[in-house]
């Protein structure tokens, strides 16, 4: 860490989303992005051309860097973060939780950038909020929730509710 | 809102998630990498299961995620047991269809079956699962020989509790089923009463076996066969627990103990009614390696660890390091015990052995309240064990000795180590337990 400390390190770097627009972020807000970090070290010192991010819109992205932003102090992401301790609850802070209050679409789709670029806090906010929001649902109303097409057929639907019935609330 | 989950019915539960209404939208997809990810957030417990139970059924791909988890630790109760046998078990004949869901069962816990179950229904569950099963929890009233040759195919088996079995077992049927448990690691023997009166028993223990728990009919002759052949024991065997064994005598536990010995770093003894005041005097010498003890203050009187440390001549500023290495005591009753008597052990003589620093790595010391330790003048020397208590973590703290690492709240004083979290964690407790 001394070393890099000597380096003068930009403070900016850009981002180009897969709807070519050029993002200019702090890089450590930007670096709570695994792959954006690895990526940066792979570059070198420069930092200045921009980093193509092909998985990710303006929108989406945008939505991710004002998490990272509210996050860029956090202590950094650990191995031990693999841990059980951090299975334990869905308890989500109260930022995050609104934070996560956004149309199912948008939501997966945090999800799907959280997972691409390596942001383990917030997949895990994002499952956590996805788990909340199946909590009590019945299998229909999880599917309109979500948006999920049925694709049992029905004597197949009616097999698996008759094997798993020891499982249903009761 | 979230933590309160479990205290709302569940549908008030409301995100301003608002369901896409766009026509002609295509299904959402999540991979079934994520998927299990937002699987792990929904708990193996009785509500947590229904929730399970509903993601399987959303889709082919979500149905796939989950069936997993719901089938590897089941939460059986009530009229739930039979549907799940029905599910397992689809027929009586063995060559009928069998379920693959079978496979997936991990643990079975049928402690909560009382009623619904049957010995040939507990020996059919095993027979199907054998494959996968690891943890096997045996039910009160439906668990007997039918069961044995089911069980000894369960290789997989490294939990096996058959502490709630009532019906009298054969000690034969059990050795010849351990046998062939070759990955067991934690065995409970039922509390039954069963009289052992067979052949010599050949106990070959499993060779990984780490926690066993004795009760039931062990006395006598069981527990002389076992200590005719202490090389039976495999050296991985650490945690004893012997309880509701209402003949076992001081000399065969005291000379299972010896033989047992150097492992052990967890004893748990109580409910032996044979056992009298003073019989338990020298567990600490007995097994030197103890870290953890939880026993009936009826076994011990005031002579309790009075040869600790072994070498008694030596004195001075040294003697804190032939300290016993127990950290955790928890101290019951089993109702047999004198709090009258001139020989009672007392507050006052555990502070004697944490002062002297012959229990000099104790940390954590819980008693119950039937003690009558927490009663008169007693309550005082309480306050004096639990102030003892502070001074030795302190000492330990800043002499960097037994659990304190040199790098253990480098710097701190140990008034600002015990203001931080870890401080606060490690720090040495004494409690009493209510209405016990």
């Amino acid at each position: 860490m001394a070393a890099t400390t000597s380096i003068e390190t930009p403070q900016k770097i850009l981002l180009t989303t897969s709807d070519n627009v050029e993002l200019k972020v702090d890089r450590d807000v930007a670096e709570r992005s695994i792959l954006i970090k690895n990526l940066l070290e792979d570059l070198g010192g420069e930092g200045t051309e921009a980093i193509p991010i092909p998985n990710v819109n303006e929108a989406v992205m945008k939505k991710v860097l004002e998490w990272c932003e509210q996050h860029r102090k956090d202590a950094p992401a650990t191995q031990d973060d693999d841990s059980d301790s951090r299975k334990k609850s869905t308890d989500i802070d109260e930022w995050d939780q609104k934070f996560m209050q956004v149309d199912q679409e948008m939501l997966f789709e945090i999800i799907l950038a959280a997972n691409y670029l390596d942001i383990k806090a917030l997949l895990d906010v994002g499952c956590k909020t996805v788990a909340n929001m199946i909590k009590g649902k019945s299998p229909d109303e999880i599917r309109k929730t979500f948006n999920i097409q049925n694709d049992f057929t029905p004597e197949e639907e009616d097999q698996i509710r008759r094997e798993n019935e020891w499982a249903e609330d009761r | 809102m979230f933590r309160s989950e479990h205290l709302q019915p569940p549908h008030s539960y409301d995100v301003p998630v608002l369901p896409s209404t766009a026509p002609g939208r295509l299904s959402s997809y999540l991979p079934d990498e994520i998927l299990l990810e937002i699987l792990s957030h929904l708990p193996q417990t009785p509500t947590g299961q229904a929730d399970i139970n509903s993601f399987c059924l959303v889709s082919r791909q979500w149905y796939d995620v989950g069936i997993t988890r719901l089938y590897e630790r089941p939460h059986l109760i009530g009229s739930g047991y039979l549907c799940f046998v029905r599910t397992i078990c689809p027929s009586i004949l063995p060559h009928i269809r069998k379920s693959e869901l079978a496979s997936l069962v991990k643990t079975l816990n049928l402690r909560h079956i009382v009623h619904q179950g049957s010995k040939s229904i507990t020996a059919r569950l095993l027979a199907r699962t054998k494959a996968s099963l690891e943890e096997f929890v045996a039910p009160q009233a439906s668990f007997a020989v039918n069961c044995w040759a089911s069980l000894s195919k369960c290789t997989q088996l490294r939990y096996l509790d058959l502490s709630l079995v009532s019906e009298a077992i054969s000690y034969q049927a059990l050795a010849r089923t351990v046998r062939s448990l070759h990955e067991l690691t934690d065995l409970f023997l039922p509390r039954c009463s069963a009289d052992y009166q067979d052949a010599a028993l050949s106990m070959t223990w499993p060779p990984k076996l780490r926690h066993l728990q004795l009760s039931g009919g062990i006395h006598g002759k069981f527990m002389q066969d076992l200590n005719k052949q202490p090389e039976n024991f495999p050296p991985t065997l650490t945690q004893l627990n012997v309880s509701h064994a209402p003949k076992v005598c001081a000399a065969d536990l005291l000379e299972l103990l010896g033989n047992l010995s150097t492992p052990l770093t967890k004893l748990e003894i109580v409910n032996l009614p044979q056992l009298r005041e003073g019989s338990l005097n020298e567990v600490l010498n007995i097994c030197p390696n103890l870290v953890e003890l939880v026993f009936a203050i009826d076994y011990i009187d005031f002579g309790f660890a009075a040869n600790l440390p072994q070498s008694k001549a030596a004195g001075g500023p040294d003697l804190w390091m032939k300290s016993h290495p127990l950290q955790r005591l928890k101290i019951l009753t089993s109702g047999g015990h004198h709090p009258e008597s001139d020989f009672y052990f007392t507050p006052a003589d555990l502070w004697d052995y944490v002062d002297k620093r012959w229990l000099g790595r104790l940390r954590y010391v819980v008693v119950a309240d039937s003690t009558a330790w927490n009663e008169g003048e007693w309550a005082q020397e309480m306050q004096s064990l639990f102030d003892a208590l502070v001074n030795l973590d302190k000492e330990n703290f800043i002499h960097k000795r037994w659990h304190y690492a040199p790098d253990i709240g480098k710097g701190l004083s140990y008034l600002n180590w015990r203001k931080t979290q870890k401080g606060d964690d490690m720090a040495p407790s004494l409690s009493m337990l209510k209405w016990i």
